[in-house]
């Protein structure tokens, strides 16, 4: 009995030789946290620009510093690790919140950009993804904000705010590989560019870009992407403004609070249309004149040119879809697919054709549920 | 030596572990992904059709009370042949054991600890299962029914987590492709999980009443196929039916989808927890039916003595089955309802034939009948 | 590797082996059933810890079902 004792004695020393910490222990100095990357495309290289969150101590308030780091290579891990031979640290994923991608990314390079932040294990998939219009990506990550200190927070700010301006999409990764490979190889992404203000270069995201099987086809305006949100039934908030109100000078900015776009596929006479509902619940932020439009034939006038504004908006981009990127970006097909699969597998192979020229009937239905705290306009006689 | 008294399980732990080993890997692999969006119709169907095989199970036990099949195959089959027939069924439990621990290495190893050696975390569970076994059916059942609280109120937290994610037009359209990836579908969750509780019929020797079998077994499928439906629905709801196909580990990432108000996040950890908890009791259950079949074959009296080795070739197994994580899908969703097919209906079928004939033989020749 | 091997199979054997062993007059196809099994066990760990890839018994079972199923 006294050696089986001496042996479970034995045994539970070698335990504790093998479990003293985990043998991939990583100590918290020696790890660089990335906060967000940028992926360029210079010949046939892939730039990686990684931007680090790097604690700085002392002072008092501990701050976080940014720290760019650089590399290349053939594909994105082979620059990854890069990085390792570079500064000797080893990344860290889980934290990236934001995925930058140059324009040049868009020539046959998307698959392979996304692909390693897809499959890793480190990374997460709701990582949010924006595309540099006009400048590198690396060039927006290095740029300086505002407010936060880092450009990777302020973007990941900005973007989960979507809701309240609705000018830009917000778009998670796994969501653009959804979007990729199953809404007609389609996706749109937010555009992000770099302004000049008080002598400083700030990253600005407005509108986004059409993106069709890993070409970029072309850039949306901040309202065109309202527009198409709405037709997505993506948007969740923000504002519209309806100009010209019964006379030249009233503009009424309308604050969203409700909106549900019901999409319906028709099929009569052997033609298929698109029947678009649009369900909105507002409240009146401003008004730019003394016009009253808050008393009843105010109020009517007021529906009235909101719902034909609103209306001309979203029939303004559908036409773009159709006639100028040509594809299915405003999500008709998976509509058609889910609710009349017969008639889906007859379109589907010319798909992308028969959308130029279907017919898309627009219908809105603006209710006005309140004015904010004041029941009247500021009056001023004139 | 410690002398093996008759242990005896009541009809609510047999069914809670009838339910969790259902849950067991089903949870984290996914079933049915060849129906695409209507994987749910097809894991209903198999429930549906695994309600026969298993009330056919269940006859075979109800004939002969506090025996279990290897007891059953002696004493239907005669000494050779019957014990064959064991060695098949006990192969089958310690492979099916071997599988679910190579699954749940994999998940591991994806999941959460990429650089870990695989052998370490099946050798943890590998060594917990044979602990459970060493102790019994009753330890497991008592565990089984204190631990199906804390799956349940994982999978009910996550369910309602999960409620503002989930998109109901993924489930549409409805049979685009036809019946016929539905039903091989359907084949696929049969034989994984639903007839898997054959391994079942080896190690219930002691339920309480005659009509346990029934009960345990037909209850047990309809409420692990409950859980098992509604992951299938929600994993199609929240990351649609194109995105599923992509990935190893659906609920893995439906779950991680689940962010409140930015502070309530990457809750996925609960996935491992289930996946541990659920897995342990399926590889326990198999090991168990293992060690037993090793030990009547030779007609030993004790299983406990050997579960040991077979623990451990248990583990080895599991680590050398497959090469790799693409080998171990393929196998799962090509191979193993042709492989299992034959041990979870055909056989039991054939069994059953012989029992009925045997006792109909028994009741003619004036012997007291061995059931009413 | 293999010293850890080793060493963990040690400790099981004198764990279980050794009293299966004491007691082998009263249950000789226990003690003999272990031995086989303990062996085989023990023999795989080794060949893996030497890093000899044994082959897997998917592999025949696929052929068999191949066979069966065409």
């Amino acid at each position: 009995m006294k050696s089986v004792k001496l042996l479970y004695l034995v045994f539970l020393l070698s335990v504790i030789c093998l479990l003293c910490g985990c043998w991939n222990y990583r100590e918290i100095e020696r790890l660089a946290i990335a906060s967000g990357l940028s992926l360029d495309s210079l010949e046939d290289k892939i730039v990686l620009n990684i931007e680090i969150a790097n604690p700085a101590s002392g002072q008092g308030e501990g701050t976080v510093k940014p720290v760019l780091l650089k590399s290349e290579g053939k594909t994105v891990f082979d620059a990854v690790r890069e990085i390792i031979a570079k500064s000797g640290m080893k990344v860290y994923w889980s934290h990236a919140k934001v995925l930058l991608l140059g324009e040049e990314m868009f020539n046959g390079k998307l698959i392979g950009a996304l692909d390693w932040a897809f499959r890793d294990a480190e990374t997460r998939e709701d990582m949010w993804v924006l595309v540099a219009k006009g400048r590198k990506a690396s060039e927006i990550l290095g740029s300086k904000p505002e407010l936060e200190e880092l450009v990777s927070f302020q973007l990941d700010a900005t973007l989960r705010s979507q809701r309240f301006i609705s000018r830009f999409p917000s778009v998670e990764l796994w969501k653009l590989i959804d979007d990729m490979t199953s809404r007609e190889n389609t996706a749109i992404l937010p555009a992000v560019r770099l302004i000049d203000e008080k002598g400083k270069t700030v990253p600005l995201i407005e509108g986004c870009a059409v993106i069709k099987k890993q070409k970029l086809l072309g850039w949306l305006t901040a309202e065109e992407t309202k527009a198409l949100l709405w037709i997505r039934d993506e948007l969740k908030g923000g504002l519209t403004i309806i100009e010209k109100v019964g006379s030249p000078d009233t503009n009424v900015t309308l604050e969203i609070f409700e909106s549900k776009t019901t999409v319906k596929p028709v099929f009569e006479e052997g033609r298929l249309s698109m029947a678009v509902t649009i369900k909105l619940s507002v409240e009146i932020a401003e008004i730019s004149s003394s016009m009253d439009v808050i008393k009843p034939d105010g109020m009517k006038l007021l529906t009235a040119e909101g719902k034909k504004q609103i209306k001309r908006d979203i029939e303004k981009v559908v036409k773009k879809a159709q006639k100028e990127f040509k594809c299915d970006i405003l999500g008709f097909g998976s509509k058609v697919k889910a609710e009349m699969p017969d008639i889906w597998r007859e379109v589907e192979p010319d798909w992308d054709e028969y959308l130029q020229d279907m017919e898309v009937e627009v219908s809105v239905d603006l209710e006005i549920r309140g004015s904010a705290t004041t029941s009247k306009p500021i009056m001023i006689e004139d | 030596m410690v002398e093996v008294s008759k242990e005896t399980i009541n009809d609510k732990q047999a069914l809670i572990m009838v339910t969790i080993f259902i849950m067991g890997s089903t949870l984290i692999m996914g079933v049915g992904g060849v129906a695409k969006q209507d994987m749910w119709l097809a894991i209903i169907a198999a429930i549906a059709s695994a309600i026969p095989v298993v009330l056919m199970y269940a006859r075979i036990l109800s004939t002969y009370p506090g025996k279990d099949l290897y007891d059953i195959l002696q004493i239907v089959f005669g000494k050779v042949v019957g014990k064959i027939v064991c060695i098949l069924y006990a192969w089958f439990a310690f492979h099916l054991g071997a599988l679910v621990l190579r699954n749940y290495g994999e998940f591991i190893k994806t999941a959460a600890l990429p650089e870990t050696p695989m052998l370490v975390s099946m050798l943890f569970l590998g060594g917990l299962a044979l602990w459970a076994v060493k102790a019994g059916i009753e330890v497991i059942g008592r565990w089984s029914e204190f631990f199906i609280f804390i799956l349940i109120g994982f999978i009910l937290i996550i369910g309602f987590l999960s409620i503002p994610l989930m998109k109901p037009q993924n489930l549409l359209p409805v049979l685009y492709e036809g019946v016929v990836p539905v039903l091989h579908g359907t084949l696929a969750a049969l034989s994984f999980p639903f007839a898997e509780t054959v391994v079942f019929t080896l190690v219930f020797s002691s339920l309480q009443t005659r009509e346990s079998p029934n009960k345990v077994l037909v209850y047990g499928i309809l409420l692990g196929g409950l859980i098992v439906v509604y992951a299938a629905l929600r994993n199609v709801m929240v990351l649609g039916a194109n995105y599923i196909s992509m990935l190893y580990f659906p609920s893995y990432h439906a779950v991680s989808r689940i962010n409140v108000g930015n502070f309530l996040q990457r809750l996925e950890i609960s996935v491992v927890v289930v996946f541990t908890i659920a897995g342990f009791v399926k590889i326990s259950v198999c090991l168990l039916a293992a060690c037993t079949g090793i030990a009547k074959v030779f007609s030993l009296e004790n299983h406990r003595q050997i579960a040991t080795p077979i623990a451990l070739l248990m583990v080895t197994l599991a680590y050398i089955v497959y090469k790799n994580i693409m080998e171990m899908m393929e196998w799962a969703f090509k191979y193993w309802s042709s492989y299992a097919l034959p041990f979870q209906v055909f056989l039991p079928a054939i069994i059953l034939l012989a029992v009925e004939i045997k006792s109909r033989r028994q009741k003619t020749s004036g012997k007291p009948p061995a059931k009413q | 590797m293999i010293l850890l091997t080793i060493a963990a199979f040690m400790i099981i054997a004198i764990l279980e082996l050794v009293p299966l062993y004491k007691e082998r007059g009263k249950e000789k196809r226990t003690y003999l059933v272990y031995l086989t099994l303990f062996l085989f066990s023990f023999g795989l760990a080794v060949l893996l810890s030497l890093g000899i890839r044994i082959p897997s018994p998917a592999k025949a079972i696929e052929v068999f079902i191949d066979a069966i199923v065409k």
